[in-house]
């Protein structure tokens, strides 16, 4: 299987296939049957190549004192700009609601879709795991 | 003596940029810096419009399993039914290195992830920096300068204007360069784009490949960028960037969780 997800990265680099992967992984780490939703601060946008991490401090459930730190993949960060993002756009400290697509080994965090900020703004995730159901 | 100095230094210039090489830049192309303001303005950095992540239909897996991508091997009319046979043996067989066989391929307009170029004019060559690290360089010129490779993965790029439109052909492209798996680009492949605005803001590239060993007929690209006047260009590489999706040494997909190192505190409420 890893086989395929290597050479359908190769087909995407290569020769016009247009309609064909774009992506440098599989995401089938994801679970795009549907998107899921979390609540919690901003630790940290980590702007970087090939994809851009949130790092977004989650409370643990059923402890009032106690955080987990979850993951979300985002795209690139020439991708999110063209999408409206900048390296400021989530700050530390930042409450935000977050959608999301689960990691499939059932570990917190995944492929955000969307950030909700507490002043009502959002930005989208550019990402097409949805299109997939 | 003075006149004379200066008389000789440019006739050495002239000698050396021009009347030695009949297809120079001097020789072949109006565009001096002086004229830059002539030609369209392609300043600022060009970012792929379209969806970001297109990735083919998953194929469904075995129970439990992780869905894999199919597609692979399902070529565009264009490519001969031979492709597509050596593809799927190919798929069967072997498991490539990436990034060794990463292509410097300029019949792809520049997409997806990294895919964000710069256009640069300069008197007699216009030079394109992707941000995945390919750089092009375009001659204004009637031939190939000398000293052009043969052959090389990105070839020999020559440009001329047709009114606005920049049009660069491409030739001397690497017979063996990989096209999908099992397949290269074989011999004679030539690339014609053509490069212009759309509006203020926009630029579509069209790409039209011509690789008699592989295609049956030529085939058309087409891809669109948005301007980003003030955009950071950031060069970056998928097989040397630190990525936390993707384990190179186990070619394995990853979501890697090891915090950063310079996060705060978790909040105190």
């Amino acid at each position: 299987m890893m086989r395929g997800r290597l050479l359908g990265f190769l087909a995407s680099c290569l020769l016009l296939p247009t309609d064909i992967a774009l992506a440098h992984h599989s995401y089938a780490m994801f679970d795009g049957s549907g998107t899921s939703k979390v609540t919690g601060t901003v630790a940290k946008l980590e702007w970087q190549n090939p994809h851009a991490f949130v790092w977004v401090y989650v409370r643990t459930p059923d402890k009032t004192d106690t955080y987990d730190l979850w993951a979300f993949e985002n795209g690139s960060p020439s991708v999110l700009q063209a999408h409206g993002w900048n390296k400021d756009s989530l700050k530390v400290g930042d409450k935000v609601e977050v959608e999301y697509w689960r990691l499939r080994d059932g570990s917190i965090g995944g492929h955000c879709e969307k950030f909700a900020l507490s002043d009502g703004s959002t930005l989208q995730c550019p990402s097409d795991l949805g299109r997939r159901r | 003596m003075k006149n004379f100095k200066s008389w000789f230094a440019v006739a050495v210039a002239v000698a050396l940029g021009a009347g030695c090489d009949p297809g120079s830049a001097l020789a072949q192309s109006p565009m001096t810096y002086e004229s830059l303001k002539d030609f369209p303005d392609f300043a600022g950095s060009w970012t792929p419009l379209g969806p970001p992540f297109v990735l083919a239909p998953a194929t469904p897996g075995p129970q439990g399993a992780a869905p894999s991508r199919s597609g692979v091997c399902d070529l565009p009319p264009e490519f001969k039914a031979e492709v597509g046979a050596r593809c799927r043996q190919a798929v069967q067989a072997a498991r490539p290195d990436f990034c060794s066989t990463q292509p410097y391929f300029t019949g792809n307009p520049p997409r997806g992830a990294g895919g964000a170029f710069e256009i640069l004019f300069t008197p007699g060559r216009i030079t394109m920096a992707v941000e995945s690290g390919l750089v092009r360089r375009i001659y204004l010129r009637a031939q190939p300068p000398a000293g052009a490779l043969d052959v090389s993965r990105s070839g020999t790029s020559i440009g001329r204007w047709e009114g606005a439109t920049l049009v660069v052909e491409t030739t001397g492209l690497d017979p063996n360069a990989p096209v999908v798996p099992g397949a290269v680009l074989g011999p004679d492949a030539r690339v014609v784009e053509r490069i212009a605005l759309v509006d203020d803001e926009t630029l579509r590239i069209e790409a039209t490949v011509t690789a008699p060993a592989i295609l049956s007929a030529p085939r058309s690209i087409q891809q669109v960028y948005r301007r980003a006047r003030a955009r950071m260009f950031t060069d970056f590489d998928t097989c040397v960037e630190s990525d936390r999706s993707f384990n190179r040494a186990t070619g394995q997909d990853r979501f890697d969780r090891t915090p950063p190192a310079d996060l705060p505190p978790p909040p105190r409420e």
